[in-house]
């Protein structure tokens, strides 16, 4: 540790040595007669670079929203029964969300789109999945190529490394969810920890299990602990076993709990002998009624489940089981499921795109769903999800939570 | 858009930051990306934000906003230098720079990338302490966080570094 101290005390020193150009001056006066304002504010307020980003990834959404401008798509199932879908795929859309006048796409506000995401990533290659927060996302900007050329894309986040998988080993860091207030609760093993996002402060073990799902203020903690779902109220150190009939070669692959911490929702997972996927279906309870399991639209497949702060149920749907030999689950589409009514209205994922990881942020106003590198947000409006395009990318991606 | 920014009275603030700022801050830039010429451009990139910000910082806080403006342009070249290295063409025989040599060569290079690879707030943290001169509470303050958080994210980043490094120990 000494020797890095004192490699970067004579990398200081030697830096020191450098000294102005005299004609450095000329040259920035030079440089502010020639070249235009970086940022010139269109609308009275400053331009600072959080506006300037919200500005830039508006462009980028609206280039999206374009694209889509017919409005949400409706997707035909790949498999099912289409006796058990509430809409069927072949009938007329329903009429669209709402929209801007004239323009034809929903009145979102991009910048209500959080700005990081936590997630569960080898970032520094060692094997090792660390826990890392990835601020900036959403941005485009003109990415150099070969031969003085440009193209664009997405500008890769700023990482912050909150735990890195060295400090856990043997254990390993499996999957994460975020509190309202910033705090990520991961698993480690078949532990979950806290990490305060703002210092770094790391606090634990509050939960035992995986899969860890956490209410918007942190005090209700649900787990996969073995073959049980535990809901855990933390203020009262108090745990509910949920009776989710149990079938043999069944397991619970996903959860979400509601923002206040009353609902939560499972993705159970059937396996075939040889470990290929046979079932999945995605259920809700209240905690106060841990029997009372309600499954949601399974006739296609449904899974990774994440609650929405206005009743909804944002959903992964279809082609479940189709890739890595069919022993991992994967949805190609998401699809909101009002739980007052029960009705299911389902978007396109786009261009093949499928995931493995879903989570909407603490507003309700957006979901993400990731896999193989890439994020993608949908805008949740009036009960329907659309498609705004990819807003990171970085490889490794285990888990992800907003 | 009418930029006023040349006025007579607005070239004499900058001048007078500049004199002020200028020096030390080449050296966090050169220290920050390993050569001295690009540390000049940076330093004058910052110049010109801070000459163009509709939101100038407050009195006696121009060398923090132009400490992490230098910071952050430091970082977005380690970047963008990352994908230009992953979709240029590798030159045969890569020379350093006079620059390079004048500062310790590939030493220099390589602390520089390897400071440039820590977490946001370890660099940060280096970068001030190390590079910019500043004490633990000086960091603290400018960064917004406790001294103990410095303490902690600069004890992380030397034990990353230790292991990146280790060539050139």
């Amino acid at each position: 540790m000494t020797d890095v101290d004192q490699i970067l005390r004579t990398h200081a020193a030697e830096a020191a040595r450098a000294e102005l150009d005299p004609a450095a001056w000329d040259r920035l006066v030079g440089r502010l007669e020639e070249e235009p304002p970086l940022v010139v504010p269109i609308d009275g307020r400053p331009a600072g670079p959080r506006r300037a980003r919200r500005r830039l990834l508006a462009a980028a959404i609206v280039v999206v929203m374009a694209g889509i401008a017919a409005g949400a798509v409706v997707a035909s199932r790949p498999t099912g029964d289409a006796e058990d879908m509430i809409r069927p795929a072949d009938t007329a859309p329903p009429a669209p969300p709402t929209t801007e006048a004239g323009s034809g796409r929903p009145d979102v506000d991009p910048g209500t789109m959080p700005d990081s995401i936590v997630a569960v990533v080898d970032h520094d290659g060692d094997g090792l999945p660390d826990l890392v927060r990835l601020e900036g996302i959403g941005i485009s900007e003109d990415v150099p190529g070969p031969n003085g050329t440009t193209a664009r894309g997405i500008r890769p986040p700023e990482v912050t490394v909150l735990v890195p998988g060295s400090d856990v080993t043997p254990a390993t860091i499996t999957s994460v969810d975020v509190a309202a207030d910033g705090t990520a609760f991961y698993a480690v093993g078949e532990e979950v920890w806290t990490v305060d996002g703002s210092n770094g402060l790391v606090s634990g073990p509050v939960a035992q299990g995986t899969r860890p799902a956490v209410s918007e203020d942190g005090e209700t903690i649900a787990t996969v602990v073995g073959v049980d779902i535990r809901v855990l109220d933390v203020p009262r150190g108090e745990s509910t076993v949920l009776d989710h009939h149990k079938v043999f070669g069944e397991e619970v692959t996903a959860l979400s709990i509601s923002p206040d911490g009353g609902l939560v929702a499972r993705q159970r997972v059937t396996r075939a002998a040889e470990g290929t996927v046979a079932d999945v279906a995605v259920a809700v309870t209240a905690v106060d009624d841990p029997t009372g399991w309600e499954e949601i639209e399974r006739s296609s497949g449904a899974g990774l489940p994440a609650f929405m702060a206005d009743g909804h149920l944002a959903l992964g749907l279809g082609a479940f089981g189709a890739s890595e030999g069919h022993t991992q689950v994967r949805a190609s589409e998401v699809g909101m499921a009002d739980l007052a009514t029960g009705e299911v209205r389902w978007s396109v994922g786009g261009g093949g795109f499928s995931f493995t990881t879903f989570d909407a942020s603490p507003d309700g106003r957006w979901v993400f769903a990731a896999q193989d590198g890439v994020i993608r947000a949908f805008a949740a409006v009036d009960g329907w999800l659309w498609d705004s395009g990819t807003v990171v990318q970085l490889d490794g991606i285990d888990d992800a939570a907003w | 858009v009418v930029d006023e920014s040349l006025s007579a009275d607005g070239i004499e603030g900058l001048r007078a930051a500049y004199d002020v700022h200028a020096r030390p801050l080449l050296r966090l830039a050169v220290a920050l990306t390993g050569d001295a010429a690009l540390g000049e451009d940076l330093v004058h990139d910052a110049f010109v934000r801070l000459h163009r910000s509709a939101t100038p910082p407050a009195p006696g806080a121009e060398g923090a906003y132009l400490r992490r403006i230098v910071t952050n342009l430091a970082h977005d070249h380690h970047r963008h230098g990352a994908v230009v290295r992953r979709l240029a063409p590798t030159p045969a025989d890569p020379a350093p720079s006079a620059e390079l040599a004048a500062i310790g060569g590939d030493r220099a290079r390589a602390v520089a990338a390897a400071v440039a690879v820590l977490p946001e707030r370890q660099r940060d943290c280096v970068a001030l302490h190390y590079f910019g001169g500043l004490t633990d509470a000086a960091v603290a303050t400018e960064l917004g966080i406790s001294v103990g958080s410095v303490k902690t994210h600069l004890h992380r980043a030397r034990a990353a570094l230790a292991l990146s490094l280790e060539d050139h120990r």
